[in-house]
């Protein structure tokens, strides 16, 4: 990882910032302190000018102008005076000297400026006030007065500031230019005057205020540049590694440079953040790997941002941070619940009821949860929940947090109900293969046989029937078929399918007594029907296992008893039709056939049968008419064509099939037909169309029981179903059986 | 503490009075109803009351609430079927202290009035 | 027994939605004719939209029916002449949508129903939880299919 671009750079950006305002502040300083020298310089005006009194004033001409010859007539001459190193001074320093003249004293240390620049000079003048002007003596000079030539010696730097008592100051004799009445000027000689000489430069002045202040501020500076090595640095540091600890996992604690109880705190925060980064690590591994879902709750029931891999799993979605809980729970289990949920969670934080007490009232122990999918739709899972108090480290007394677990129990939930299932299925089979072993195998499968066809026959006629049909008609026929199988069923002694049968019996009257019937009232048919061929899909099964241990009986008789039911089969119906009919089975052959294709042979033959009966067959009368005699024939034939290859005909000398009609319909249907489909060849593919042989179809083509059922359940055993007819004469139905494929596979 | 025992079962009442004579505490009262055990209760404010939530006359949800506006430092163990969940939960907001779920067994129950009586 | 009472009342409130919902939508009702039991026939017309069922009760629900119809039905809510393939799509699959879900607040929230599959003409290899009823429904001298199956 490459971060020191971006350290540098935020680097030189903090450095400039400092030195920016580290210049701010300096600037400030100093003009504060230029602001504080001026202050204390008027400060020290104002004391002097408090401490002068002012006695008398004169002014100073320009010295040149002074007529000190006459003054000094004694001893200087002006020659004297000029060549003198004052007089010097005085004219190429004080060039605009007259013009302070004022006998305002705060004028008189206004600054002048000479011709080498801007001095404050200050003139205190001081008069003795011992001598005053005499008319006898205008000349006179005290004895006091020190000699002109004096004041050279005495004027020169000072210190700032001006100290009164120490200033250099000498006696001046003032001669006041002055005009008679007659306009005579007389130089007067004035008061002797003291003249205090105060120099001082402004940059002094300042040099003198910011002295201290300075060396304070150095020190100061020199303070704090130490204390920003080793203070500030190593805890700007230490910030940096809490604010980089924050933010990522890899920081190099050794980085950081500190010393003395910095170092300490150094190798204690770094202590913390290693067990910190170690502990949020490790709680990476555990939310990562923990096989539950586990996530907190806080008080207002939403989701806390610290949630293990599987939670998101479990739940389906990865939006679940701040997500409510309850709000979650609402969408997938049923509201009841989901009241039960918040009482348990209100309880939960309350703390009012003690914990182990609420783990036996919680309500999500093994839920069925269908979480709706991101893409749609939903899925079913078992979740168990568990809840736990969480006690915040922090804070005893509140609860902030219950923990929850969650976890996928769905497998565990499937093997359970499997199992009980199995239990159940198992239970029921001890029970049925009880029933079974009272009863004999040949018995049975008539029972079969007939219950099948009856479950049928109720099918096709519910198919079969418009909403304007006589409906009641409908239940009564059903009630009768059902009733048969009931009273079959009971005399055999197979309580399950006597049960069943009889609760649709008893749905049934309750229809029948009904003055109106709604053909949705039928969906309690449909049902019962469902019912009652479940409970015979299960007798099947047990039959059939139950079959291998029984002795075997010999094919031949397996075969005779076969053809006996088949014969008072066709016996029957008739009878029932009030048709005469008989079967002829001289030419049928005993075919190797496993026990369920002989199921469905023995189903699909005694099918054909009952149709040929009840369709193909003419009522007595109606065959004379014909020419034939009065008793139908039906032909059940077998024979191997080739080495495994078994051909079943059955044939009856009926009416045949009306191909007309049935194409007609077919038509009218909006069925499609080649002229391949008009041959006879394809009567079945016109019989067993499906919407097409329905009751109508049942009309036209003679045939009682769906072609399409009867031809699907050929082709379940492995063979084929062809039909031929001749209108008026016969129809034929012919069975291909592969036996060496079936067998083999 | 004085005790009222509410179940309308005669045999459950008599074995909860059985299992209580282990507990120094004085048996106020019977009730077969809510009715009956809203009197009693407002007559002797027991301290302790075993309740069945499901009863006839008033549902024990209804008993339970009214108990508690009259005497709410009353501690009530509600007892239910363990199928009943929400009953159960709704009960302990309403201010029950525990609950004890059905079929009662003598350790289950001294267990659960322990857990009352001495919290 | 409760649960097995319930079964075909269930079955009775998604076929009564069914004629409902032609009386709503298109004003003329539908008739629902005399249901029977699916055997290994072909059921599925033009267009049929599967929804899956879970919760209280497994299964599904299919609804069939021939393209006339669809395009009627399509043809009296848009109100257009020139319905797409898409439209008809939707309409098949928004039937079977409204069937199944307003059959929620009837049967409980626990009834949970997926989005419909739409199936256009004949699928092999479908799958219907066995043995399921078949509910002729009859409109506009059309005739769909409900097909229920409930574990």
């Amino acid at each position: 990882m490459d971060k020191s671009p971006v350290k540098g750079s935020s680097g030189v950006f903090r450095t400039q910032i400092r030195l920016l305002i580290l210049a701010a502040i300096l600037v400030q300083f100093l003009v504060a302190i230029f602001i504080f020298a001026r202050a204390v310089q008027e400060k020290e005006y104002q004391n002097l000018r408090d401490q002068l009194t002012i006695q008398g004033i004169g002014f100073i001409h320009e010295l040149d102008d002074l007529n000190l010859s006459v003054i000094h007539d004694r001893e200087l001459s002006r020659g004297e005076l000029t060549g003198h190193p004052l007089y010097q001074e005085s004219t190429n320093r004080l060039l605009e000297f007259s013009e302070v003249f004022s006998i305002d004293p705060s004028l008189l240390y206004t600054m002048v400026r000479s011709r080498d620049g801007e001095h404050d000079y200050y003139f205190i003048l001081i008069g003795d006030g011992t001598y005053s002007l005499q008319k006898d003596d205008p000349f006179y000079l005290s004895e006091e007065v020190q000699p002109y030539f004096d004041l050279a010696y005495e004027t020169g730097e000072i210190q700032y500031p001006p100290v009164y008592t120490d200033s250099i100051g000498k006696w001046l004799t003032v001669v006041l230019p002055m005009k008679d009445a007659d306009g005579n000027v007389y130089a007067i000689h004035e008061p002797v005057l003291r003249v205090e000489f105060v120099d001082a430069l402004v940059w002094e002045a300042v040099w003198n205020a910011i002295q201290w202040p300075l060396a304070i501020l150095l020190i100061g500076l020199i303070a704090i540049s130490a204390l920003l090595n080793r203070v500030f640095r190593p805890f700007n540091d230490i910030v940096q590694l809490f604010r980089k600890s924050r933010a990522q996992d890899d920081i190099d604690m050794s980085s950081i440079k500190a010393t003395g109880e910095f170092e300490e705190l150094r190798k204690s925060l770094s202590f913390y953040i290693d067990a910190s980064r170690s502990a949020k690590r490790e709680t990476q591994e555990i939310l990562q790997n923990v096989q539950q879902g586990l996530f907190l709750l806080s008080s207002d029931l939403t989701i806390g941002e610290i949630q293990s891999t599987q939670t998101r799993k479990i739940f389906e979605t990865t939006k679940l941070t701040g997500i409510h809980f309850d709000a979650l729970l609402k969408q997938f289990v049923v509201p009841k619940l989901h009241e039960a949920i918040v009482d348990f969670l209100d309880l939960m934080f309350s703390g009012t009821i003690d914990e182990s007490t609420l783990r036996d009232l919680n309500p999500l122990k093994e839920v069925e949860c269908h979480l709706p999918l991101d893409q749609g739709g939903f899925v079913t899972k078992h979740l168990s929940f568990e809840f736990y108090r969480a006690q915040s480290l922090a804070n005893d007394s509140e609860l902030e947090y219950v923990m929850v677990t969650v976890q996928d129990v769905s497998e565990e939930v499937r093997l359970a109900e499997e199992l009980a299932q199995r239990k159940e299925a198992e239970q029921n089979q001890m029970e049925l293969l009880m029933d079974i072993l009272k009863v004999e195998p040949s018995a049975l499968n008539d029972f079969f046989a007939d219950a099948q066809e009856a479950s049928d026959e109720i099918n096709v006629r519910l198919r079969g029937t418009k909403n304007d049909d006589n409906l009641h008609t409908l239940v009564n026929d059903i009630f009768r078929l059902v009733h048969s199988v009931r009273g079959h069923a009971s005399m055999l002694g197979l309580p399950n399918i006597e049960q069943a049968s009889l609760e649709f019996e008893e749905s049934l009257a309750e229809l029948r007594e009904r003055s109106e019937l709604n053909p949705r009232d039928f969906l309690d048919i449909t049902f019962h029907l469902e019912e009652v061929s479940r409970h015979l899909k299960q007798l099947e099964e047990i039959t059939d296992r139950l079959s291998r241990f029984r002795p075997q009986t010999p094919q031949q008789d397996i075969t005779q008893s076969l053809l006996d039911t088949f014969k008072s089969l066709v016996k029957d119906t008739a009878a029932q039709l009030d048709k005469e009919a008989s079967l002829d089975t001289s030419d049928f052959k005993a075919i190797p056939l496993s026990d369920t294709q002989r199921r469905f042979f023995r189903e699909i033959v005694i099918q054909l049968l009952r149709n040929a009966v009840s369709h193909g067959i003419e009522l007595p009368g109606e065959r004379e008419v014909s020419n034939k005699s009065s008793s139908g024939s039906i032909r059940l034939s077998s024979q191997e064509i080739s080495p495994g290859q078994w051909e079943v005909i059955i044939r009856d000398d009926g009416r045949g099939i009306q191909r007309e009609r049935l194409l007609e319909e077919a038509q009218e249907r909006g069925l499609e037909l080649s002229n391949q489909d008009r041959d006879s060849d394809n009567l079945l593919k016109l019989m067993s169309t499906p919407g097409l042989s329905t009751a109508e179809n049942v009309d036209i083509s003679g045939r009682g029981v769906g072609m399409d059922i009867i031809n699907q359940r050929v082709i379940e055993m492995g063979g084929s179903l062809e039909v031929f007819s001749d209108e008026g004469h016969f129809t034929e139905f012919r069975i291909t059986l592969n036996q060496e494929l079936s067998l083999s596979s | 503490m004085k005790t009222l025992i509410v179940d309308d079962s005669r045999i459950i009442r008599s074995a909860i009075e059985r299992h209580l004579k282990h507990f120094q505490l004085e048996i106020v009262g019977t009730a077969t109803n809510g009715v009956e055990a809203l009197e009693l209760f407002k007559e002797h404010l027991p301290d302790f009351v075993t309740l069945d939530i499901t009863m006839p006359e008033m549902d024990g949800l209804a008993c339970l609430r009214e108990m508690m506006q009259v005497k709410p430092e009353a501690r009530v163990l509600v007892m239910s079927a363990l199928t009943d969940k929400p009953t159960i939960l709704k009960a302990l907001k309403e201010g029950a202290k525990g609950f004890l779920g059905k079929p009662i067994t003598p350790d289950s129950f001294k267990e659960a009035v322990q857990k009352i009586i001495t919290d | 027994m409760a649960s097995m009472q319930t079964h075909h009342e269930d079955l009775k409130v998604i076929v009564d939605n069914t004629i409902n919902y032609f009386e709503e939508v298109c004003g003329t009702p539908a008739e629902c004719g005399i249901p029977y039991l699916m055997n290994q026939e072909k059921v599925l017309m033009d267009y049929s939209a599967i929804i899956g069922i879970s919760g209280i009760r497994r299964g599904a629900l299919l609804f069939t029916a021939p393209r006339p119809l669809i395009r009627e039905l399509v043809e009296i809510i848009t109100a257009s002449d020139s319905p797409e393939e898409q439209d008809l799509q939707d309409m098949v699959g928004e039937v079977a949508n409204t069937i199944a879900g307003n059959a929620r607040p009837v049967l409980g929230s626990e009834f949970m129903i997926s989005v419909p599959v739409i199936i256009r003409g004949e699928l092999l290899g479908m799958q219907l939880a066995q043995p399921a009823s078949i509910v002729p429904i009859n409109w506009n001298a059309h005739q769909a299919f409900l097909i229920i199956g409930l574990e």
